[in-house]
């Protein structure tokens, strides 16, 4: 027996699995190389005996979880969906946990697009939406239909409901 | 409508006094306890001392002139500044709900202080009027009510829910544990002149050969246990005595303090969620804790309880009760749905990192607490019986229920609370589901409402369908919301 929601239906950008995989990837470039200096400077200035087990801990968590940052953007690309219509923004993600999420459009209070360096080379913007207690991103459309969906929220989160 | 106008000179007084009450402790500091010191920082700080008291003196006189306010049919204009002109503009109808704290010093000239929270983020959320007749509150607080309410009002009487008697008050004193006031005050005294006296030495040292004979030690014990609980009735009386929760057909109004004053007031219509609260004690006790969750700011200078609480130690039957009545909009049941007993094997077999690396810890490091070479074992062991024993209850106390449009979520581990919404008012709906819980067939519930701060509401490890229906259900709320 599964939670049985019915899904949202829109896609993100299959480009989204490469942004990911690149900034993943300079992530795990920085992360590496803090980690080796670390390692220098213990075999150099000979650090106390258990902070050598805490580096050898953190580089045996380093490299699953490296592995795994090239795994994860398929499965994350897999398992988001959103769906945004006159009443609701419906959210769906995650991997290792499956995330369901209901906002109504009346309760949003702003929307906007956004691009990082990264996805600008793929053409994508993410779009992100807040309301009175937080703010939610759809990562990685294309440049038309972030634009357009974010042109679509403002026109629908304009109705507000009777009590505010 | 009325001109745009300053405030009422008295709040000048007001800020001389505050100026004064803030500077006095520096001026005892340079001029008393330091009065030898001829350091360079104390020299100068003695010398600069009268201006710099003297400027602010000016800036409290100069804040008055430059700080107008006008109010017309639906909107209050502030504006403030003598470089930087800032006009500000809030309409009634945005405002959440209305306070009035009357201190000592307003209760001598006959004034209040009055402030309407918008709940919108950032600083200034919030108009406050510092210092103002009863008479211009009263005309304000009318206004600007009179707009936020959803109909126009008709004259209706205000009823009188609940007001502590004396039985109520005792329970509360002991319930809080009241009596430990004195104890922590005379601790805080204590470490305050120590920082300049040696106490120790002179008047500890003369106690204890007085203390030597044990009648006296008794009679002292007895002495300082009866103060202890006189202190803590007198606090309790003077905290609660004169509680009062009044509402009309649009308004519910708190009113409480004995000595000053704090009201509160709130739109029937504005109020998020309820929230019914209870420690430990008041588990022990039957007592509950009733707020009403409110979108604007309700902390009251730094006291633990916000002026949205209804009298902190009602009978949990009575609390269920003064809740229904102030809002027949809301309908709370007492029989809520429990875990099912999957949950609780989903919690406990779940694996603990906490535990998993505090005992890889423990086992390399080897501490020995007290000489004992075991005290990693017992470490592990404790960490573990309170890892089960938090899951367990955590399960134990877990309650939810979703009832036509409301929705009640019971969590604690030691100390509980209940939440009540209406769909209407939930501005997000979420479910999640950890693969761990997928293996068995369980899910998590999550709401957000609108309050200071945002108030999230979960129970976790419902039963899947539960949690889809939770999703159905938040949806149909277009039903019952009506659109402007």
């Amino acid at each position: 027996m599964h939670v049985n929601i019915r899904e949202p239906r829109n896609r993100v950008s299959r480009n989204a699995i490469r942004v990911w995989i690149i900034s993943e990837a300079i992530q795990n470039i920085i992360g590496f190389a803090v980690l080796g200096v670390l390692f220098y400077l213990d075999d150099r200035f000979s650090w106390k005996e258990w902070i050598g087990w805490i580096l050898i801990i953190l580089l045996a968590i380093s490299i699953p979880a490296a592995i795994w940052s090239f795994i994860s953007p398929y499965i994350q690309y897999k398992s988001w969906r959103y769906d945004v219509d006159e009443e609701y923004v419906q959210l769906k993600s995650g991997v290792w946990q499956e995330k369901h999420l209901l906002i109504p459009m009346t309760k949003i209070q702003s929307v906007e697009t956004m691009q990082g360096p990264i996805m600008r080379k793929y053409g994508l913007y993410s779009v992100s939406m807040g309301t009175m207690g937080s703010s939610h991103v759809i990562p990685a459309l294309p440049k038309e239909e972030a634009v357009s969906l974010r042109n679509k929220i403002a026109r629908l989160a304009k109705v507000k409901e009777e009590d505010e | 409508m009325k001109q745009a106008r300053r405030y009422h000179p008295l709040i000048i007084l007001f800020g001389l006094i505050q100026l004064l009450r803030n500077s006095a402790f520096i001026a005892l500091f340079l001029f008393v306890m330091k009065a030898g010191s001829q350091s360079f920082l104390i020299v100068w700080g003695r010398k600069l001392f009268l201006p710099f008291i003297a400027l602010a003196a000016l800036y409290v006189l100069i804040d008055w002139l430059s700080n107008k306010y006008e109010v017309d049919g639906a909107h209050i204009h502030l504006s403030k500044g003598i470089l930087v002109r800032s006009k500000r503009t809030v309409p009634f109808t945005k405002v959440q709900n209305i306070q009035r704290h009357t201190s000592l010093l307003h209760r001598l000239f006959g004034f209040t202080s009055l402030t309407f929270e918008t709940g919108m983020d950032g600083s200034e959320s919030s108009i406050e009027f510092k210092v103002i007749s009863l008479k211009e509150a009263n005309w304000l607080e009318e206004a600007v009510s009179a707009k936020t309410k959803a109909e126009v009002p008709e004259v209706s009487e205000k009823t009188l829910h609940f007001s502590p008697g004396k039985k109520d008050l005792i329970k509360a004193a002991f319930t809080s544990l009241s009596f430990l006031v004195l104890l922590s005050l005379i601790a805080s005294i204590y470490t305050k002149i120590s920082d300049f006296i040696d106490l120790e030495e002179r008047g500890i040292g003369f106690l204890k050969g007085f203390l030597d004979s044990w009648q006296v030690q008794a009679a002292a014990i007895i002495f300082f246990l009866i103060i202890s609980i006189l202190a803590g009735f007198l606090r309790t009386f003077i905290k609660y005595g004169k509680y009062e929760i009044f509402s009309d057909e649009t308004r519910i109004y708190i009113r409480k303090g004995f000595l000053e004053e704090t009201s509160f007031s709130i739109s029937k219509d504005r109020v998020q969620a309820i929230e019914i609260r209870q420690n430990m004690m008041k588990r022990l006790t039957g007592a509950a804790e009733v707020k009403l969750v409110t979108a604007g700011d309700v902390s009251e200078g730094d006291e633990k309880e916000g002026v949205n609480s209804l009298f902190p130690f009602l009978p949990v039957d009575r609390a269920y009760k003064i809740a229904e009545e102030i809002l027949p909009a809301y309908e709370i049941l007492q029989k809520m749905h429990p875990l099912p007993k999957k949950a609780l094997w989903a919690s406990l077999l779940k694996p603990s990192w906490l535990w998993i690396l505090s005992t890889a810890a423990l086992v390399y490091f080897k501490p020995e607490f007290l000489g004992i070479e075991e005290t990693w074992l017992v470490g592990s062991i404790l960490l573990f019986s309170l890892i089960v024993f938090v899951r367990v209850a955590g399960y134990t106390n877990a309650r939810y229920l979703i009832n036509g449009p409301f929705i009640q979520f019971k969590t604690g581990i030691v100390g509980t609370r209940l939440f009540i919404s209406k769909r209407s008012k939930i501005i997000e709906a979420e479910v999640t589901a950890t693969r761990w819980q997928k293996l068995f067939g369980l899910a998590s519930i999550q709401t957000v409402n609108r309050g200071k701060p945002v108030q999230h509401a979960s129970v976790e490890n419902v039963p899947a369908d539960v949690a889809s229906s939770f999703y159905s259900w938040y949806k149909s709320r277009t039903d019952e919301v009506q659109i402007k």
